[in-house]
């Protein structure tokens, strides 16, 4: 559904779709993911359903422009295979891998004059499913771990934002090359973002690390020019 | 040059950015996750002692050995309400000796804790364990492998587990004659020269004959002992116990050994879930580890010795063993301490006198720190 206001200078747009989704492919419990030959006996038949809203409001002109976008999607799988010996989570709905609930993009500019302009983004997303390992117990001589269900759990959401400055030179029309600075903060908040979750064992111990890259403030100066 | 220090600085910026980025993580729900019952054993259904053990799970950032589950109460039920009690004998175990099944009853476990819970398993049927035809092995380039080989002749096995035990023989090569006590030395007449080492194996192993038209299991390779392994140093032995399991216990037994211990790294299986065939009456949400299930065990032996093996070079684990020497008088004269030699230096001018005395590190001169002295029965 799409609409728009004041001489189409704001766009607005919503969009919902449902899809259905037969004969996915998971990984059974226990596949080996890598250098794995024979895949094809460690995957999975589920069903599943994918949902989701979607919002948007644009300006595209004016002092102040940039866009506002929401997403509300999920992707829901489940195992209901009468012939496979195994049942993922009891055959209930679980998020598939990529499930991210929700999605938020905001990206705004401000021209000051015609040599400077500031602009601002920001995003948000939920973190994605992870099945976490719960605890340890000893068994046949060695320490073993179990899990929670698939996927029923998430690591941190992600969260950013960035924010440049655009600083241009004289506009004389006769020059050897148009140039500008540019001023910029990555990751403004300095959040440490998971790039990766992982666990391992540590002298008997088995800890959790979240990695994150750019984890904070990085500022930038870039000059450029163009002839 | 004070560009160069400005790059030193940009340089421990950069890494002050990089170092910065791993940090512990720890999500409520593990540090929320309860102590939950953990069942190993099962009932031996040959005349062998039944051993159950029982134990607590762990939290995840914990070291060490798991609670013991002491002071329960464990009973085996007949399905026709026949009921026999285990007894306690420390550390989370309670034994049943010499219990015979009846044919064709099938049995249960039932564990009440002293917490007031009670943890009944399903009824399972009896699986006899057919015997091991025989545990062969061959050397090939790269070492010695191990096989086991069984059969049932009435196709009913189907799924196997095994478990074994290695013993190794070894000497060490400068075992001590002389302890110096106190200020006095004495020969030594325990004999730290020859011991031996047993462990237990620490994976899963586990079979199935089911895509076969016959129950045979041909050369399921449990061991490898590689060349510069120091097993085979002077001469190795291996006890292979057999079980036979039903279905579902073969398929959680797959499923445990899916979940291993290594975690974190990218050649991670997919975690699974483990089931269960206990549950708690009290609380059927709660998660109970381990499977209980009824069966007898066959075992055989074999013993490798070096002499059987191609010419390999021989690893004995002490090739940086190195002699020293010590002085008499560099020794403490008084207090209470104990050291070992090797062997005495003598003066070669004069009187024939222990002048000082010859030693290595512990582990060479004492083949114990590594294993027992005493020969196990069954050596030969």
């Amino acid at each position: 559904m799409y609409r728009n206001f004041k001489a189409n200078t704001i766009e607005t747009s919503v969009e919902a779709y449902y899809k259905d989704i037969q004969h996915y492919l998971d990984y059974k419990s226990g596949a080996q993911l890598l250098l794995n030959h024979t895949i094809e006996t460690d995957v999975i038949n589920t069903e599943g359903k994918a949902y989701g809203v979607e919002l948007m409001v644009k300006k595209l002109t004016g002092r102040v422009n940039g866009w506002i976008s929401y997403t509300y999607s999920r992707t829901l799988l489940r195992v209901q295979d009468p012939i496979s010996n195994e049942i993922i989570n009891q055959g209930k709905y679980y998020p598939s891998n990529y499930d991210k609930p929700h999605d938020f993009t905001f990206i705004g500019n401000y021209r000051v004059n015609k040599r400077f302009n500031f602009s601002l983004n920001f995003t948000y997303s939920t973190g994605r499913p992870i099945t976490l390992p719960l605890g340890k117990f000893d068994l046949a001589d060695s320490k073993r771990v179990y899990y929670t269900e698939r996927n029923q759990y998430r690591i941190p959401d992600y969260y950013r934002a960035d924010f440049s400055m655009n600083i241009e030179g004289n506009h004389k029309i006769r020059k050897l090359a148009h140039s500008s600075w540019t001023i910029a903060v990555y990751n403004l908040t300095g959040r440490k973002n998971p790039y990766s979750v992982y666990f391992k064992a540590e002298g008997g111990a088995i800890k959790g690390y979240k990695l994150s890259i750019f984890g904070q403030p990085i500022p930038t100066i870039t000059y450029n020019f163009k002839f | 040059m004070k560009i160069l220090r400005y790059f030193t600085y940009l340089i421990g910026l950069c890494l002050l950015i990089l170092g910065s980025c791993v940090e512990p993580y720890q999500p409520p729900v593990i540090e929320q996750e309860n102590s939950h019952l953990v069942v190993e054993g099962f009932l031996n259904t040959g005349g062998g002692p039944t051993v159950i053990r029982l134990s607590r799970t762990q939290q995840l950032d914990e070291t060490g050995k798991p609670a013991s589950e002491l002071k329960a109460r464990v009973t085996i039920e007949g399905e026709r309400g026949s009921q026999f009690a285990l007894t306690e004998r420390g550390n989370g175990e309670y034994v049943l000796p010499g219990f015979r099944a009846v044919s064709g009853e099938k049995y249960r476990l039932r564990i009440k804790t002293t917490g007031g819970k009670e943890y009944p398993s399903e009824l399972v049927p009896v699986k006899p364990t057919p015997a091991i035809d025989a545990i062969s092995w061959e050397a090939l380039n790269d070492g010695v492998h191990v096989y086991v080989n069984t059969h049932d002749p009435g196709n009913n096995t189907l799924y196997y587990r095994w478990d074994f035990e290695e013993t190794w023989e070894y000497t060490v090569p400068y075992p001590a004659t002389i302890e110096y006590k106190n200020g006095t030395s004495n020969q030594i007449t325990d004999n730290l020269y020859r011991c031996w080492t047993t462990t237990a194996s620490k994976n899963i192993y586990i079979g199935s004959s089911v895509r076969l038209s016959e129950d045979i299991i041909y050369k399921y390779p449990i061991e490898f002992i590689p060349i510069e392994s120091v097993k085979h140093s002077i001469k190795y032995s291996i006890l292979v116990r057999q079980y036979a399991l039903t279905k579902e216990a073969y398929q959680y037994w797959e499923n445990l050994r899916k979940n291993t211990e290594n975690i974190g790294t990218l050649f991670d299986p997919l975690p699974s879930q483990l089931s269960s065939n206990i549950t708690c009456v009290n609380a059927p949400e709660e998660k109970v580890f381990g499977f209980f299930s009824a069966h007898s065990v066959t075992e055989q032996r074999i013993f490798i010795s070096r002499n059987e093996l191609p010419k390999w070079r021989r690893f004995t684990g002490y090739e940086s063993c190195a002699i020293d020497t010590v002085l008499k008088g560099d020794l403490p004269k008084s207090g209470n301490y104990s050291y070992f030699f090797v062997g005495e230096v003598m003066s070669t001018n004069g009187p024939m006198m222990p002048i000082g005395y010859t030693k290595s590190s512990a582990a060479c001169m004492d083949c114990r720190t590594a294993g027992t002295n005493i020969r196990p029965t069954f050596w030969k």
